[in-house]
């Protein structure tokens, strides 16, 4: 994985302000959050599932914050070696703590066509948050909801046309807005 | 037959994804592909609450991270009980004096916003507390029905007609061994106010404050108590020959709430209820789970507790709250006032600041004091006959409300006493010397 310098320093002060203070442990989340999400989404089975791992690792790299080391590889590595001990937990239904990596150097570089998917995913689910508030909600209804057009059609007091018409367009907003981000 | 629209095609490609979320994907036309692709995608996106409550619980792990020792704390608010009333009305500042003349209550906290009407407030009602607030655009009026257990329920209602409420129904002995009366105030709230006269109450009294609901379905506002907030029926449920429930009370942490079919002038009252939980996430999502609609979702408040609203299937809301730490309000301080140095001959004191020293007078009530300002602040020059050069100064300022003073002392464990002059209220402090402040209200 490769960052951008400026954002790595930006990362490497942010992980140093949040293993001196706690409380700036908020930020790495912010930036981190869609990432994991993605990471373990795709590896377990339902919805409870993803949200109990996503949980389970944040909350175990805010206690082991102190014992990561800065070797100039990204911190998402990191929490994606979190992630994947915590899935394989899950998996194995062991429930027993597994070792955690210490620092960035004991960190294999995973499947890197893998991971692309896995970033792509992140930024794809941060920018259903940058859509306009109608397509949003069609998008939150539809995909996190399972709500029918109908239902949403319904809730929203639009006809069924419309709505399928706002999903549509949520999308090609999506597909643009994507673009742009890798571009 | 015409084609379909795009936005139909996709939407049954979506259909089929959603449908079958391990297939592959469902084959469109090539312009839909790409979009197809996302939607998959899609199908994870993390839901925006669950996001905001691990970004509160990470907040709360990290701030006890930090502190090395924090103080525990209950999680309901000191004074509170598990169930508190929360009435919205029209004009909370007159229906707090509509409690005090009808009920003898005590306002104990008030936060009032710059136009005068009040963003909450808090009166005690026999060691019981009911919650009230000004409504608004966002929170329409919520009047609440109440039951009320009073030493005299006779006289409570000649005092709740005197201070304007309407009767219902005047005292009566009622079968089920109470004194009781109806009355409605003029904000939407009704009252039944009375007195145990056949049955023995359990030891600490009946219950001074009780919510009552009245909703068309009892039995499912019953059943939804129990899944959200692990409610107890207590005793029968008597009903009525067409199955209706007459009266049931439900037991919710450390009190009780009644609940009976709407029948007669016995209609629903769209009330709102506080209710402190030990964890209001987990409370949230059983009643989200149990019907409710959402109407906020937990988050930490400015005031120490955090919180959540629902509405339940038959339209009454809950505040879901746990009490996370204390918090002590600021005193309401609006402006420095004086500060006073005593005199034993109030002319000679005059002539000396006012005359001699020239400084500017703000105001005087000849014989008893005069103010002057020395510099832009304020001094207040007071006669004391029995002035001997040792009496404690005085530090004069205004509160904006009184009640507010007197909470804040409260939370601080700071002991005061009350003082009144013709239409002037105050609250008198020492300080560990025996220096007084004075907070007086303002007028």
């Amino acid at each position: 994985m490769k960052v951008p310098k400026q954002e790595a320093e930006d990362e490497r002060q942010l992980i140093a302000a949040a293993q001196l203070d706690p409380g700036r442990f908020g930020e790495l989340y912010e930036r981190n959050f869609e990432r994991v999400y993605a990471f373990v989404a795709r590896r377990v089975r339902n919805r409870a599932e993803a949200e109990d791992v996503t949980s389970e690792v944040f909350h175990r790299a805010l206690a082991n914050l102190r014992r990561f080391e800065w070797r100039g590889v990204p911190f998402a590595a990191w929490l994606y070696r979190l992630a994947a001990h915590a899935v394989a937990d899950r998996l194995q239904h062991a429930g027993r703590e597994t070792e955690l990596p210490t620092s960035a150097e004991d960190i294999a570089d995973p499947d890197p066509v893998a991971m692309r998917q896995v970033e792509e995913r992140a930024t794809l689910f941060r920018l259903v948050a940058e859509l306009p508030s109608n397509q949003q909600r069609v998008v939150v209804m539809r995909f996190v909801e399972q709500k029918s057009i109908r239902e949403i059609a319904q809730h929203l007091r639009r006809s069924e046309g419309a709505v399928k018409q706002l999903q549509f367009r949520a999308l090609e907003n999506l597909r643009a807005r994507m673009r742009r981000a890798h571009a | 037959m015409p084609k379909r629209s795009l936005s139909d095609q996709f939407d049954q490609a979506v259909q089929a994804l959603l449908a079958r979320p391990d297939s592959l994907l469902p084959s469109v036309e090539a312009e839909l592909a790409p979009l197809i692709s996302l939607a998959a995608g899609l199908r994870d996106l993390p839901r925006d609450q669950f996001k905001l409550r691990l970004k509160s619980e990470l907040q709360r792990s990290s701030s006890m991270a930090t502190q090395p020792k924090p103080e525990p704390v209950s999680y309901i608010r000191e004074g509170f009980r598990t169930i508190t009333p929360y009435l919205i009305v029209q004009g909370a500042a007159e229906f707090s004096e509509f409690l005090k003349a009808a009920f003898g209550a005590k306002e104990r906290l008030r936060v009032p916003l710059p136009d005068g009407s009040l963003m909450h407030a808090e009166a005690d009602l026999g060691g019981y507390i009911i919650e009230f607030a000004d409504s608004n655009e966002q929170f329409p009026p919520r009047p609440c029905e109440l039951h009320l257990y009073v030493s005299d329920a006779d006289a409570t209602y000649a005092r709740a007609l005197a201070a304007g409420a309407s009767s219902m129904f005047a005292p009566v002995d009622q079968d089920y061994g109470d004194r009781e009366a109806y009355v409605k105030d003029k904000f939407g709230n009704q009252w039944y106010i009375a007195t145990p006269i056949s049955w023995t109450p359990p030891a600490g009294g009946p219950p001074a404050v009780q919510p009552v609901f009245h909703p068309r379905g009892a039995d499912q506002l019953v059943e939804f108590l129990k899944q959200a907030f692990d409610a107890e029926i207590l005793g029968d449920i008597p009903r009525s020959p067409e199955g209706a429930v007459l009266h049931v009370t439900l037991q919710i942490g450390d009190t009780t709430l009644e609940i009976g079919d709407a029948h007669g002038q016995f209609q629903p009252v769209p009330c709102a209820v506080h209710l402190y939980v030990p964890d209001t996430d987990a409370a949230y999502e059983r009643a989200m789970r149990a019907g409710a609609t959402s109407l906020e979702a937990p988050n930490d408040k400015p005031y120490g507790d955090r919180s959540a609203g629902v509405r339940d299937p038959l339209g009454f809301t809950w505040f879901i709250a746990t009490h996370i730490r204390d918090i002590t309000l600021p005193l309401p301080i609006r402006r420095f006032d004086f500060f006073t140095i005593r005199t034993a001959n109030l002319e000679r004191a005059r002539r000396f600041y006012v005359d001699t020293l020239q400084f500017p007078l703000l105001d005087e009530k000849k014989g008893e004091y005069f103010r002057i300002a020395i510099a832009g602040v304020p001094v207040c020059v007071d006669f004391d006959a029995g002035f001997a050069g040792q009496q404690a100064n005085q530090i004069g300022v205004t509160v904006s409300h009184l009640g507010m003073a007197r909470e804040g002392l409260h939370a601080r464990k700071i002991r005061f006493t009350e003082g009144q002059r013709a239409n002037e209220t105050w609250l008198s402090v020492k300080d560990p010397d025996g220096h007084e402040i004075l907070f007086i209200e303002e007028r």
